[in-house]
Parts: structure tokens; sequence; C-alpha cells
């Protein structure tokens, strides 16, 4: 079910490396206007401080490092090209220019610089499609990544196109950009796009970095399907301003989705060689656990829906925050600690292997940091679980002052992999002298 | 030169993801020697291991340079499927399948 790697194939270290080392920008923009946001700000899912953070969050920071990670992986798992290294360049920093201006756009409650931001944006996530399509066509069969991030990549789109129309509608006061439709295209990215993607690259990277080959993944098929299912609905449901039952119907489907694919990956790393545990295997639990917070917060706001409550926002942003910093966040932090210094490794030592000494994947960056990373940060995800809940500004701050912290913490860590370094272990290659040829 | 020397050599490549060298972790499935020629058949911890190619290719360049006068063949096979009961001690100690030796 895993599909063979082949890193050559992937896009350069010099590519790929700046989209995980700029992305946690987001993470330290987020965590800036969090800093500066009031209790008040969070009563509702539209205000102009909620919408800059969550997409200084979630395309700086999450979409951003998707970014880099799909084009390691893809050509790599998939075959196929990637595109020329300067459009991927100009991609990133067209990118993060447009997410600086969206948030801070929202920020001010600028339609003009919004519109501006979304055009810019909507460029960047047309190449990133661009340079999908090549290895979603080359692969061979139908592995789960393979499904996954085609439907992840049709998610990606189908909320560019929404995000589009409702910056559009706000830009030209065409029509009202009511919750409902915001909750539309917020399910789609985090779900269709984010969600879904980080669940397709889970099964590649679980088994391979933990080493699990005595079980096989048990419902990849099964949960994607009832993704997909479940957020087409709910997405109509909430377009259509359809009854709650719909919305609740529908974003149960969801749910036992995303709960088969977690069942399925919590029973995959307790089938794993790999006992002793690293970064990846821990940050993926721990990423499972907020998952399952989210899921609960979620389940509580569907059985409000229908009963036909009215929307909470803060359960609503709590179970957002809960799932995009801690299921996600805390994914992509771990599988980061996998994939850069693969890659640095990749890069600098594959010709030296058996030739020379050279320092194993896990020496070339602390696990002390790693670790301190993702316990900081999952640290701020529970204060703002906390704070949004219980409406303290002073839980709030905390868990803003934790968020710059783990961004900074982590962008210094993923630079310190970058320093040379020479092999600690004591083995040295074969020569001929050492046997009798 | 016999399979014991081959061995040797290969005690000496690394997986460097898992920090264990592969005949420690029963990667390494036969030997062949002859007069002219080394065949090594492997396989690896998982089908979808990223470093196949780096893994095969440090344990042809250990082997070349240790034995040059000698063609060398390194074959990948995935059947039997690599299991972890295929390691020695040493090397599930470092996995954590076993009680760290006092």
């Amino acid at each position: 079910m895993t599909a063979r790697v082949a890193p050559q194939l992937s896009a350069p270290l010099s590519v790929i490396a700046p989209y995980f080392l700029l992305a946690p920008a987001g993470l330290l923009v987020a965590g800036v206007l969090l800093l500066g946001a009031r209790s008040a700000d969070f009563g509702a899912i539209n205000h102009p401080t909620t919408l800059g953070i969550t997409h200084a969050i979630v395309l700086g920071w999450i979409t951003t490092t998707m970014f880099g990670a799909t084009y390691q992986l893809g050509a790599a798992v998939l075959g196929g090209r990637t595109l020329p290294a300067w459009l991927l360049r100009a991609q990133l920093a067209l990118h993060l220019a447009g997410v600086g201006v969206f948030v801070l756009s929202f920020r001010e409650w600028d339609l003009a610089w919004l519109r501006a931001g979304s055009f810019v944006l909507v460029a960047t996530i047309g190449v990133h499609l661009v340079a999908v399509v090549s290895p979603l066509r080359s692969a061979q069969g139908w592995p789960p990544i393979r499904l996954y991030l085609l439907a992840g990549a049709m998610g990606l789109a189908a909320t560019a196109t929404l995000g589009f129309l409702w910056v559009d509608a706000l830009h030209a006061a065409r029509y009202t950009v009511t919750e409902l439709r915001i909750s539309a295209h917020a399910h789609l990215g985090l779900v269709g796009w984010l969600g879904v993607t980080l669940m397709g690259v889970s099964y590649q990277l679980v088994p391979m970095f933990n080493v699990i080959n005595r079980r096989k993944p048990a419902v990849p098929r099964l949960a994607l399907g009832a993704v997909i299912a479940g957020v087409a609905a709910f997405v109509t449901a909430n377009l259509l301003a359809l009854p709650g039952w719909a919305i609740a119907g529908s974003g149960s489907v969801i749910l036992a989705g995303i709960g088969a694919w977690a069942v399925d990956q919590w029973l995959l790393l307790g089938a794993r060689s790999r006992r002793k545990m690293d970064i990846q295997g821990r940050a993926s639990y721990v990423s499972l656990g907020f998952l399952a917070v989210a899921g609960g917060l979620a389940a509580i706001a569907l059985g409000r829906a229908f009963l036909g409550e009215p929307l909470l926002p803060r359960l609503l942003l709590a179970y957002g925050a809960t799932g995009t910093l801690g299921w996600m966040g805390v994914a992509l932090i771990g599988n980061s600690y996998k994939i850069l210094p693969f890659l640095i490794w990749y890069h600098r030592y594959r010709e030296l292997a058996g030739r020379e000494p050279v320092p194993l994947v896990g020496e070339l960056y602390s696990e002390r940091a790693a670790h301190a990373v993702v316990g900081v940060h999952s640290t701020a995800v529970v204060l703002l679980l906390a704070g949004l809940l219980t409406e303290s500004d002073l839980l709030t701050r905390g868990a803003a002052v934790l968020l710059i912290l783990s961004a900074v913490v982590h962008v210094a860590s993923l630079a310190y992999m970058f320093v040379p370094r020479r092999a600690r272990r004591s083995v040295r290659p074969a020569t001929g002298k050492e046997v009798s040829a | 030169m016999n399979t014991a020397d081959v061995a040797r050599v290969l005690s000496t490549v690394y997986d460097p993801e898992l920090g264990l060298d592969v005949v420690s972790l029963g990667l390494v499935y036969g030997i062949d020697v002859d007069d002219e020629s080394v065949t090594v058949q492997m396989s690896l911890t998982s089908v979808g291991c990223p470093m196949e190619t780096v893994i095969m290719n440090a344990v042809q360049a250990a082997l070349q340079r240790a034995f040059p006068r000698h063609a060398v063949n390194v074959d990948v096979v995935d059947d039997p499927p690599w299991r972890v009961e295929m390691a020695d001690r040493k090397a599930l100690e470092r996995l954590g399948l076993l009680p760290a030796s006092p």
C-alpha cells in the first residue's frame, strides 16, 4: 500500500527547503495577531481579526508547508516531473507576499487590498495545481497517496474558487457572505484540502518512518470516500442553507471518515517495528490526540445544529483551532523533522555513503529542540482552546506567546539542520586491507 | 575471500535513517562469492523505504572498494519481505524491541 520512493525525482533541496523554513512565518504572524486580539474578537467567526489569524495559520503556515511537502513527495513517490525551479521559487515568493497582503487587509478590513491579495493567491494556488498534475498522471496504480493527493488538489481548487467568490462579493457588495457560506469555504479548505492531503501523506510517511510492515492500512479508500462524500454534502447543505439535520448528517459522515482514518493510523502506529519512538512518532500520537478533541467539539457543534440551536462561534473557533494547530500543526512539525533532514542528508551525503563516514539522518537535527517545539506548540494549543472556551484573554495571550516561541524555535531548529557536520559514529567504510581479498 | 569477509564489509554499511548496519538489521538474505564476482541478495525494511537507492549504492560502493578485482552485483528482493524478527539482538535493542543489555 505504501508506494516506492525515488527521491532523485523530487525538486531540489534549494527549492523545497525555503518552503519549510519560511512557512512558520505564518504561525508567527498568527501569534502576533492573537497577542493583540481581544476576547470580543472571537465572538464571531467572520470578525476581521479572526479571519486574519485563521488565514495566517492556514494559508501562511500549513498550506505553504503542504506545498513544499508535496513537491518533495509528489514526484518521488508517484513519478512525473516537477515544475522548473525558478517557477516554484517565484510561486513561494508570490504566495508569501499574497498571504501577507491578504492577512493584513483582513485585519484592517481593506477590501481593495483583500481582492488584490486574492488574485495573487489564486495564481499561486494555480501553479500548485499545475505542479501536481504530472505526478498524479504518472503514478502506477492507485496507492492511497495518489487518491488523497488527487482529492486534496480538487478540494484546494474548490476552496480557492469559493474564497475568491466571497472576496469578490465583499468587494463589490454583490451578496452577503453569511456564516454558513464561510463555513462551506472553511470546511472545504480545512478538510477537503488540508485534512485530506495530510491524511494521504500520513499513509505514506507513518509506515515508512516507523518501519511498519506487519500491518497494512485497513480503510484508506473507505475513509477517503466518506470524507469526500461528507464534505460535498456538508458544503452543499451550508451553501443552500438547508435545515440543521442536513448539516448535522453530512458533518457526521465527515467525522466518520476522519475517525476511520484516525483509528487506522493508531493501529498502524501500534504495529510499528521501531518501538523506540522518535519525534515523528510522538508527534503523530499527540496529533491524533488533538484530532480526537477537535472531533469531540465538532460533534457537539453538529448536535447543536441538529437540534436547531444557534451556532456558538467560540465553539467553532475552538474546534477549528484544535483541528488546524493541533491535529495538522503537530503532525506537520513532526514530519518536518523527517522530511527536511532526509532531504539534506540525501543532498549532501548520499554519494559519500559507503565510501567515508557520514552522519546519520537523525544526527542532523536536535531531537531535544524538536521535542521542545512540539511541547511548547501543544501547550499553546491547549491554552488557546481553554482561552476560547472560557473567554479568557489571559489564556489566549499566553497561547499567543507560546505560539510565537514555538515558531521561532522551530525555524531555528530547522535552520540548524543546514550546519555541516561530521559523522559521530565511529564507523569507517571497509577497505581491501580489512579482508583477505 | 569468503562470505564472512563480504558480511564484514556489509556490516559497515548503515541504514542512515535507523542507524543500524544492514547485516544487523537482517537485510542481507544471501551472499555468493566466486573468483570473479560477489553477489549479494538483500531486502529493505519496507517497500517504500526512501533510502533504497542510497543503501544499494552504499553497499555497491563498499564492496567495490573492498574487492576491487571482483564484479559486484546487488539484487534487491521483496520476497520474503523483511520482518523485524530477522534483525539481530543489537538491532532489536536499538529499535526498542528488547531491553538493553547490561
